[in-house]
């Protein structure tokens, strides 16, 4: 039955299981409160104003938006820089950043596809390392 | 809005209670501010839409857990946490845990539960729910669920808006836009609260809102009890053709404002459009809730029986509502349980969880899992979401000696029906904590709705304030390993 598969995943699954649990485990043993969060929130603005301005194919403001979003990458690759052991963190902010500057150049040539489905691959990283790393809001 | 228009308005309004027309609050209210609001079309922003692609599901079920139930005590078996009952919360676990209600971090606790797995998938479920453990190869069990917020009005507004505050549509809403209506006899959005208790309502209209979605696509709440609609019948006193009349003559005042004075007011046509709908509902909506013409078995199964005590007949009779709603094509059910009677509020189990989950148990399980068997026989569920879900979970630290805090960071939701592939997905940590793999957040909960439903949530846009907005904000992502 599909569910077995589902449960049953075999010795791959298991071994992607646990480096997912590794990946948590390290995120909750680091130390947040010095985090910038208005620099998150900023991004985290930018990252809808740009989702409005890629469909409605305003490129000046996709050009802006891509632009607060890497530099706000930029700075949080330098903070787990700094506090070191977060290799995933640094990893994940640096291909951000890549990301955002694709957007910056397609929406500015307006190549609105490429932005687009770089953009999605933009919030899965976005995503990815808030999962990881990213304490709810409460 | 000139004063002049209010006035019309407030007539309006007292007109159509004055006739007897059905009042379809829920459709007006709900706080809408649509104030830039477009409908789809002016036409009929109810007029049925071809999805994005081929559905698995034509109809949800939505059965909002209003107060948070614990997955640790329903779904989400954790060993650990029973051998480590009376120790601290381990150092390991604490960093970057952020308690935000009163009660703080108490010690690790466990309920005398007992624990089987059931079915072919193997699914563990606790003693609560004996008849839903009958049911587990029907459902998907998304055990590494997770949200923001650690408030009940936070995480509501979250899991059915993607906001954290109010002003965004319902999922239902969004669901009504993007498809319209299946049966233009009948509300497409319907929400059914029932219990007693700050959560018998699930946090207010707030959670089946338009937001800034035209006031059409809003949710229509039925009551509890026999008499779920008020004022359905027409008066004595009223003939049928006084009554056509009269509504054809506020459907050419309506038409007039909307056209020539105040264009794009969709309050305004969502309320002409209720006086229609309503009258139309007059010989449809009383036959889709009426619960007479069902077998006696078909409510056995379900838990309703004659005693007005009975623990599960309130909510049992939703769910059967809810299924034949379905029949009849409405795409967008929300059922909120609250409490069946005054000795709890809600799931809410900060104290004494043993006496509030045996009672918010007793009451869900037996029809919900008599919904599943029915649609299942009546070949329904492969094209009806069922899902279970809750703002949050509960924690697996203690709190006042005898019950759980909040628990934003792991729980577990289930869909069954509608293209799912049983089975289990995702898992939260040793002790039930926190989510760690197979993460599924709100959005990624909405997307994969939608995505069965036919719509890709990255495409269904409404343009508000100059910014193309969608269900799930910026996030979302479709859970395929769930998708049979």
């Amino acid at each position: 039955m599909g569910g077995r598969r589902i449960v049953r995943g075999g010795l791959a699954g298991v071994l992607l299981l646990l480096g997912v649990l590794a990946v948590a485990m390290a995120c909750t043993n680091i130390d947040l409160t010095d985090f910038n969060d208005e620099v998150m929130k900023n991004m985290d603005e930018s990252v809808k104003s740009l989702d409005s301005a890629l469909a409605t194919r305003d490129a000046k403001s996709a050009q802006a938006d891509a632009g607060t979003i890497r530099d706000g990458l930029h700075w949080a690759e330098e903070y787990f820089m700094r506090k070191g052991n977060v290799d995933d963190a640094v990893r994940l902010a640096k291909q951000g950043e890549e990301l955002a500057a694709t957007i910056g150049r397609s929406a500015g040539s307006s190549d609105f596809d490429t932005a687009l489905n770089t953009y999605d691959a933009l919030v899965k990283t976005c995503r990815r390392c808030h999962d990881a790393y990213k304490p709810p809001e409460l | 809005m000139s004063n002049s228009s209010k006035t019309r308005r407030e007539f309006l309004t007292h007109t159509a209670y004055g006739i007897g027309a059905l009042s379809l609050t829920g459709v007006l209210s709900a706080g809408s501010v649509v104030r830039a609001a477009a409908p789809a079309t002016i036409d009929d922003p109810l007029a049925a839409k071809p999805p994005h692609f081929a559905p698995k599901a034509k109809s949800v079920i939505w059965l909002h857990m209003a107060g948070a139930p614990s997955s640790l005590d329903l779904f989400d078996y954790k060993p650990e946490l029973v051998r480590l009952h009376g120790q601290p919360l381990p150092d390991s676990f604490r960093k970057n845990l952020k308690t935000a209600t009163d009660g703080g971090v108490g010690a690790l606790y466990a309920t005398p539960r007992t624990w089987k797995q059931y079915g072919e998938t193997g699914a563990w479920v606790s003693d609560w729910l004996p008849n839903l453990a009958t049911q587990v190869d029907n459902i998907a069990f998304l055990k590494g669920c997770k949200t923001d917020g650690s408030t009940h009005v936070i995480s509501s507004l979250k899991l059915h808006t993607s906001g954290l505050v109010p002003g965004r549509p319902a999922l239902g809403s969004w669901v009504t836009y993007g498809l319209g209506t299946a049966n233009p006899d009948l509300p497409t959005f319907v929400v059914l609260p029932t219990g007693t208790g700050s959560a018998g309502g699930g946090r207010g209209a707030t959670i089946w809102s338009s937001g800034f979605l035209p006031a059409t696509y809003a949710g229509t709440a039925l009551r509890p009890g026999d008499s779920p609609m008020l004022y359905i019948d027409r008066p004595t006193v009223v003939s049928a053709g006084e009554q056509r009349g009269t509504l054809d003559l506020l459907k050419q005042l309506n038409e007039h404002e909307s056209e020539v004075l105040h264009p794009g007011d969709s309050e305004l046509e969502a309320r002409a459009r209720s006086y229609e709908l309503a009258y139309r509902m007059q010989k449809t909506a009383p036959e889709a809730v009426d619960l007479s013409k069902e077998t006696a078995a078909t409510k056995e199964l379900y838990g309703i029986v004659d005693t007005a005590t009975s623990a599960t007949r309130e909510y049992a009779t939703a769910l059967l509502r809810a299924r034949r709603l379905v029949e009849r094509n409405v795409r967008f059910i929300h059922v909120i349980s609250g409490a069946p009677d005054n000795s709890i509020d809600s799931w809410d189990a900060h104290h004494e969880i043993e006496k509030n989950h045996s009672v918010m148990c007793r009451q869900v399980d037996r029809p919900i899992a008599g919904l599943l068997a029915d649609l299942k026989s009546r070949g329904l569920l492969e094209t009806t979401l069922v899902v279970w879900t809750s703002e949050f979970g509960r924690t697996p630290y203690g709190q006042t000696g005898d019950g759980r805090d909040h628990n934003p960071w792991g729980y577990t939701t289930w869909i069954a029906g509608g293209g799912i592939k049983p089975g289990s997905y995702g898992a939260t940590d040793e002790i039930g904590l926190r989510a760690v793999s197979g993460i599924v957040d709100t959005y990624d909960l909405q997307a994969t709705i939608l995505h069965q439903l036919g719509l890709d949530h990255r495409k269904l846009t409404f343009l508000y304030q100059g910014r193309s907005e969608r269900a799930t904000t910026v996030y979302g992502e479709v859970v395929k390993e769930i998708i049979a």
